[in-house]
């Protein structure tokens, strides 16, 4: 039916251009990224799917936990796309920095799903972001020295896509700062194994040596 | 020979009472009138009663079938022929003469010919026979109650000549003057001719003798003719001219000892109507008072009694000679639906019910459930129609790994449905259509607001029910609904989905 005649039908009714959700529906993204993948003629060589995974950091333990939560679109082998719909689970966050203030930090990682399972379970990881990662807060950020940062600059509650803190500006706490806009590189190899970011300030990145323990890099 | 034997040979010379009939249908009149269904029947059946009823030996019936005017003529010559022949100067001699067909006020249109009413008034009252009795039925075409019908000529009136030798004649017709007369397709029949055959077969035996003169089967045919067309566009006044000399009233049927007749004995007043026994073929409808007998030729019957609000039936059999007496009692109420479907009462002629049940559908998105919700509606049985409208309540969910989809729909209808009735059973087809509010609320660790949506629908539909008892009704119903609605932004506006219901109905009325 022509969809002119079928607007006229729906012509005294309310909300003829909202539709009804399948299990297809995963709810509102909480976040969408985006990005591309760099070294793409490495790609092209590979065998299996690449997948996306988000891979969360905790501090102190020697597995990364990580998971594929979101639903992703590889549109090409150099763009990708990807949205989280639910919030990690609490069994996810930092170590309490502030009072009130909970914390995950999760990784971006292009991952070969070996065993086409569309789900990580300890893949092989070719690479990620160097340079972005995905700041989850919940509560407030604690007041830095110098007064309250300006607007725009910090995460909000929810989601953010950050980059690493500067950490010669500490304040009681590293604070990441926004990435604009929400547009992620994942790098191949030793452009992302090399350059893994300091989420913590510590001067190292420890927190995620455990994601090579399947297998890193181009192999 | 001796004196006795003398005496009982004068004895046996005693008068008789012979009796003749000429019975015209004519489905064909002029070429521009319309052809009737019922006029060569009404002939036959009005034959059927004399012969049985009307002790008229089958000899001494003519029964002609879309004759020409010739024929009729050379019919009436040959008959008076043999009247003249038979008769004894002690016999008393009784002509019936019966016409159903085309007519205007000056002729009978007979199959492209034309008898002038004049010179059938003369024939006829020119007879041998002593008494003559004249009942013309005319007929034109018209609508389902075909309308049978004087053209604007001069008023239709025969008029007796009472300076006549004989004793005299009476004369019977189904419309006064300039009035139309009609058929009927429910009656299959016209409309007087068939209250007049079911006087003489006894409804308008009055007086309860058990025999049917003629001014108690006009009474009867005339209020009856009257009360059957006042519902039609011309109420049909039958009419008459009695000029009889003979002591007491004519009486043209008995309902005793007639061979091959038994009787029916009706203890409650009412309107009955009588079958062969498959109910395709109505032998007569009468109205009698409480206490009637009724003579039918030997078989078995369908009998239906309607009142105002119900109808009843039984099947009956009636054997030579035999009465059979049956009740409501002894007979099984229809069910309402299929009672208003067929317009049998008298008064009621719709059938309202309450209806409740339930009815399962397909998802309407991805994923999601066949919903399973109840109805409740109220629903008209009408002769052509059936309407029903409906509400009905129903949920169904669908989940994956991010959220849980929690759908609740409320939807008004409603729909028209043809059902024929076999039986017990019921079938038929038609249409639902109506709107949906739907309402999709989730559950998740995310963030997902409800939605809700307002949906038109159609649905063709096939449903079949069966009478439980006469009040009630289960019934099964099936279709396809097309929701006008978007389920994904890839997908047309339209969504299409099967249902089954199953509802109870309880008739009010």
């Amino acid at each position: 039916m022509p969809r002119s005649i079928s607007l006229a039908l729906c012509f005294s009714l309310v909300a003829c251009d909202e539709s009804l959700n399948g299990i297809n529906y995963y709810g509102e993204p909480l976040l969408e990224m985006s990005g591309e993948v760099l070294s793409e003629s490495v790609v092209g060589a590979l065998d299996g799917e690449l997948r996306i995974a988000l891979l969360w950091s905790l501090p102190g333990v020697v597995e990364l936990q990580a998971e594929s939560s979101a639903e992703l679109e590889m549109e090409t082998i150099i763009n990708w796309s990807m949205n989280l719909y639910h919030p990690p689970d609490e069994s996810l966050y930092q170590e309490q920095l502030s009072e009130g203030m909970n914390t995950a930090i999760g990784l971006p990682v292009l991952y070969i799903d070996a065993d086409g399972s569309q789900t990580w379970n300890d893949e092989w990881i070719l690479g990620g972001s160097s340079s972005t990662f995905v700041f989850y807060l919940e509560g407030e950020l604690p007041m830095l020295p110098g007064g309250a940062p300006d607007e725009g600059e910090i995460p909000e509650e929810g989601y953010n896509v950050v980059i690493p803190p500067d950490c010669n500006a500490l304040g009681p706490v590293p604070i990441p700062r926004l990435s604009d806009p929400n547009r992620v590189s994942l790098e191949i190899g030793d452009l992302f194994f090399d350059s893994l970011p300091d989420t913590n300030c510590d001067g190292e990145t420890n927190e995620w040596l455990a994601m090579c323990e399947h297998g890193c890099g181009v192999p | 020979m001796t004196p006795l034997l003398l005496a009982a040979l004068v004895g046996s010379a005693q008068a008789e009472e012979r009796r003749y009939a000429i019975l015209i249908g004519a489905n064909r009149g002029d070429a521009s009138d319309q052809l009737l269904k019922y006029a060569g029947r009404d002939a036959r059946r009005f034959s059927e009663v004399l012969r049985t009823l009307g002790e008229v030996p089958a000899g001494n019936l003519t029964l002609l079938s879309d004759p020409d005017a010739a024929e009729v003529r050379e019919a009436m010559d040959s008959l008076e022929s043999r009247i003249a022949a038979e008769v004894r100067e002690q016999d008393t001699a009784l002509l019936f003469v019966y016409y159903s067909g085309h007519a205007d006020a000056a002729d009978l249109h007979l199959d492209g010919t034309r008898l002038p009413l004049a010179e059938l008034k003369r024939r006829v009252g020119d007879s041998h026979a002593d008494a003559q009795v004249l009942v013309v039925d005319a007929c034109r075409a018209g609508e389902l109650t075909r309308m049978k019908g004087a053209t604007p000529a001069e008023p239709f009136t025969i008029n007796v000549n009472t300076a006549s030798t004989h004793e005299g004649m009476a004369i019977i017709t189904s419309a006064a003057p300039g009035e139309d007369a009609q058929e009927s397709d429910r009656l299959q029949g016209g409309v007087f001719t068939h209250h007049f055959i079911a006087g003489l077969q006894g409804a308008a035996d009055q007086s309860g003798d058990h025999r049917v003169t003629l001014r108690e089967a006009y009474t009867y045919s005339n209020d009856r003719t009257q009360m059957t067309t006042s519902s039609a566009r011309v109420v049909q006044h039958p009419y008459r001219n009695f000029n009889m000399t003979s002591q007491g009233d004519l009486v043209v049927t008995q309902l005793e000892g007639a061979r091959r007749v038994g009787y029916l004995s009706l203890p409650e007043s009412g309107t009955y109507v009588v079958f062969d026994p498959k109910g395709s073929s109505l032998v007569t409808e009468l109205e009698v008072p409480s206490g009637s007998r009724i003579a039918l030729t030997e078989g078995s019957y369908l009998l239906r009694k309607r009142t105002p609000a119900k109808v009843y039936q039984g099947n009956i059999t009636i054997r030579q000679g035999q009465t059979t007496a049956i009740q409501s009692s002894q007979m099984r109420q229809l069910p309402y639906g299929q009672t208003a479907r067929r317009g049998d009462t008298t008064q009621r002629h719709v059938a309202l019910g309450i209806i409740a049940g339930a009815a399962v559908e397909q998802g309407l998105a991805i994923g999601i459930s066949p919903s399973l919700g109840g109805t409740l509606g109220l629903r008209l049985d009408m002769p052509a129609l059936t309407l029903d409208g409906r509400l009905r309540y129903a949920t169904s969910s669908g989940e994956n790994d991010y959220l849980t989809i929690d759908q609740t729909l409320l939807s008004a209808d409603l729909s028209g449905y043809r059902l024929y009735d076999i039986g017990r059973f019921s079938l038929g087809a038609g249409v639902r259509a109506g709107g949906a509010w739907i309402e999709q609320e989730y559950t998740t660790a995310g963030e997902a607001p409800a939605a809700t949506v307002l949906a038109p629908y159609v649905s063709p539909l096939v449903r079949t029910e069966l009478s439980l008892t006469p009040r009630f009704s289960l019934g099964l119903e099936g279709g396809i609904s097309t929701y006008f609605i978007s389920s994904g932004e890839s997908s047309p506006p339209l969504r299409t989905v099967p249902y089954a219901a199953i509802d109870l109905t309880g008739f009010v009325f």
